[in-house]
């Protein structure tokens, strides 16, 4: 009777799976709902299957150095149908707006979604607002946003094609979505070049399309590389087992960590794909992706595998060591000293 | 030291010569405690379990300065920012995660809409009095010997300033006085030090330790090469029944220390008693403001003095950072008590042994 919502519960964590387990898929899993995707399949005849999403934008501060709410709302959305090898096309938006927010920020916000809409090639069909009470005298507008995309692959990319030594691969470097929106938020380090990594991932993989060796691809968003390869291990049974080596870092972000006491592998990215690939074809995916702008730090950074053990995420690190990456937390309070 | 230099303390050739040396060493079983929360977090980041002889065993000791916050310390801080709603509260991240007895935590007295600010150094604390005044200022100031100095340099300035809206909670605890006492029943072959406290106190500091506990002792950094450099040290002493102090982190660590933090320190604080979670009261191992600076201290009320055994449910953290238990055995381990919904300290801190053996095992 006690138990209610706490800021845990949006972590993307274990937390977030426990509440979806409780309440969404219970209630929803007879009604069609495809959880473990970033977005659902719909077949609409032979010749055509449609993904389907819905996000909710919730960030704070609205506006952090290399992107902002509005970017996000549209960018996010276009992402989680990308990755299944769709073609974004259409989407809707709903805006929840706080009482005090000035309007010229509203218009900044609603000028970045026309603009990254327009950059993205998708429409915007259908909206709605809603105002609600807000007592503080701070911005307060909250996003929700559905799309719809065609799927240009021959077999959509789905989390059902991977096979047992399919090789992962991670688009770029890992880390600074997260730690841009914390910098905005407390202003820790004022000169810091360090800015979100949101930006559309179709454009790079279009080219992946005829590509039947790509099995399985993932928008790296919340809970970060460590809370996506969890969820992947927990749903197909296998070990995920990682090269800490090979994973994409910047200097500035592992510096920051180090600083802050944050582990990379935790941090949200808005622009970072991870995906499971067939071994023999390794290769040629990786230089397809590097041949875009946002793949140029492409990298193989581990594989999957069998094992009698439970699942789990095993990262082998940088020394000859190794150690077990459980699914992060979700908090992200700085260390002492 | 540049980078590249660092980077030498991480890399995989020097860490496998080392730890087949280490392999070389260990005969007989080793119980070898990390004294600092540091060590026990690096260890388990950079996969060292694996690379360990099966006879050696590492556990954490009492060097987390959240884990060894008496829970009755906690309650007042919840009770103190109650009291001053109208005050900006600055704390380092680590303490916004424990619960008191009453269960809540500061993190969820922010969500309720206290001004709880999570900052980096002290100084931030003192930049918020300035640019926030006239609001009033408290700074949950926590740690050892390391932090002590950075609080005590802002004490200082707030009194060249003449701030009248900064105040400062001083749950700030001295390692090295504390140490004996902590361990004096621990069944332990070797003690890893901490290097960042030796970095201000100074390695001889440590000297008293080898006498009183009998036991080697090795003063160590944190990185890869550090931690075993150390263990190979505590081995080899163990294996040649030496017992003595040995730095082996000296690009760091002088014989004296860091002379103006321990001045700092001195000018500064009296010390006094403190509670220490799972030991009650220890002598000389908390501070106080010397009177010139005694506006700006808030000092606990009487309550907090008493009834200082009370533990909360089956928590066994007091066991846990003396090494008489591992985390394992915890009847809330891991359930309920994890990372996102912590009950002891020990799984609220990233240094905490529970939250190092839930992370990493």
């Amino acid at each position: 009777m006690n138990e209610i919502i706490e800021m845990t519960h949006g972590s993307g964590g274990n937390s977030t799976h426990r509440l979806l387990e409780r309440f969404f898929i219970k209630h929803f899993k007879d009604l069609g709902l495809q959880p473990y995707n970033d977005a659902a399949l719909v077949e609409l005849d032979n010749s055509t299957t449609i993904a389907i999403t819905t996000d909710g934008f919730v960030v704070n501060p609205l506006f952090f150095k290399g992107s902002n709410i509005g970017e996000l709302s549209i960018t996010g959305t276009c992402n989680d149908l990308a990755v299944m090898g769709a073609e974004p096309k259409w989407l809707t938006c709903g805006f929840i707006l706080g009482t005090g927010t000035p309007f010229y920020i509203l218009e900044k916000v609603v000028k970045a979604m026309s603009q990254a809409a327009i950059e993205q090639k998708v429409q915007l069909v259908a909206g709605d607002t809603k105002v609600v009470e807000h007592h503080e005298k701070l911005p307060y507008i909250l996003i929700t946003t559905s799309g719809i995309g065609i799927i240009r692959t021959s077999y959509p990319w789905h989390i059902n094609n991977i096979r047992p030594d399919d090789t992962l691969i991670i688009s770029g470097t890992i880390g600074e979505h997260t730690l841009a929106v914390l910098n905005a938020r407390n202003g820790w380090f004022k000169h810091s070049s360090i800015s979100s990594d949101c930006a559309p991932l179709y454009p790079m993989l279009k080219n992946l399309h005829s590509q039947e060796t790509v099995h399985w691809v993932r928008d790296v968003t919340r809970s970060g590389l460590a809370g996506v390869c969890n969820e992947l291990s927990d749903a197909i049974g296998l070990i995920v087992e990682l090269s800490e080596e090979s994973i994409p870092i910047s200097e500035e972000v592992s510096g920051w960590c180090e600083v802050l006491g944050y582990d990379p592998l935790t941090l949200a990215n808005e622009g970072k794909a991870l995906l499971a690939v067939d071994s023999s074809a390794k290769i040629k995916i990786l230089e397809l992706l590097r041949r875009h702008p946002l793949g140029k730090d492409a990298a193989i950074i581990g594989e999957l595998k069998t094992s009698q053990d439970k699942p789990m995420v095993i990262l082998n690190t940088t020394i000859g060591g190794k150690r077990i990456i459980p699914p992060p937390s979700g908090d992200h309070f700085p260390r002492i000293c | 030291m540049n980078l590249e230099d660092l980077k030498s303390f991480r890399a995989p050739e020097h860490v496998k010569i080392i730890s087949e040396l280490l392999a070389q060493v260990v005969h007989d079983p080793l119980n070898i405690m990390q004294v600092c929360g540091t060590h026990t977090l690096n260890y388990h980041k950079y996969g060292l379990p694996h690379l360990m002889p099966e006879k050696l065993r590492l556990f954490a000791g009492p060097g987390c300065p959240i884990c060894v916050t008496h829970q009755k310390d906690i309650d007042w801080v919840i009770s103190l920012i109650k009291e001053n709603k109208k005050s900006i509260i600055a704390t380092f991240g680590d303490l916004m995660q424990v619960p008191g007895t009453c269960g809540k935590s500061l993190s969820q007295l922010k969500d309720e809409g206290f001004d709880i600010r999570i900052i980096l150094s002290p100084i931030q604390a003192l930049n918020l009095a300035s640019s926030e005044a006239p609001k009033r200022v408290i700074f949950i100031a926590i740690g050892f010997e390391t932090t002590a100095p950075a609080v005590a340099l802002i004490i200082q300035d707030a009194m060249k300033l003449r701030l009248t809206n900064f105040s400062v909670v001083l749950l700030l605890k001295n390692l090295i006085n504390a140490l004996p006492y902590l361990l004096r029943e621990a069944q332990i072959s070797g003690l890893l030090c901490p290097g960042h406290v030796a970095a201000v106190i100074g390695s001889k500091a440590f000297e008293p330790i080898v006498e009183s506990l009998g036991v080697p002792c090795a003063i160590a950094g944190f990185e890869p090469v550090d931690i075993l450099m150390g263990l190979l040290n505590l081995a080899y002493q163990n294996s040649q029944g030496l017992v003595r102090l040995y730095n082996v982190y000296p690009r760091v660590v002088v014989k004296n220390g860091n002379s103006k933090a321990k001045e700092l320190i001195h000018s500064t604080f009296d010390m006094n008693n403190a509670i220490w979670r799972g030991f009650s009261f220890i002598p000389k191992t908390g501070y106080q403001l010397k009177k010139a600076f005694g506006n700006f201290e808030i000092k606990p009320d009487e309550f907090r003095l008493r009834n200082t055994h009370i533990r909360q449910l089956d928590c066994i953290c007091d066991e846990v950072i003396l090494g008489k238990a591992a985390p394992t055995s915890c009847p809330l381990f891991n359930n309920p008590c994890k990372p996102e919904a912590p009950i002891g300290p020990c799984m609220v801190s990233r240094e905490g042994t529970c939250r190092a053996y839930y992370l990493h095992l």
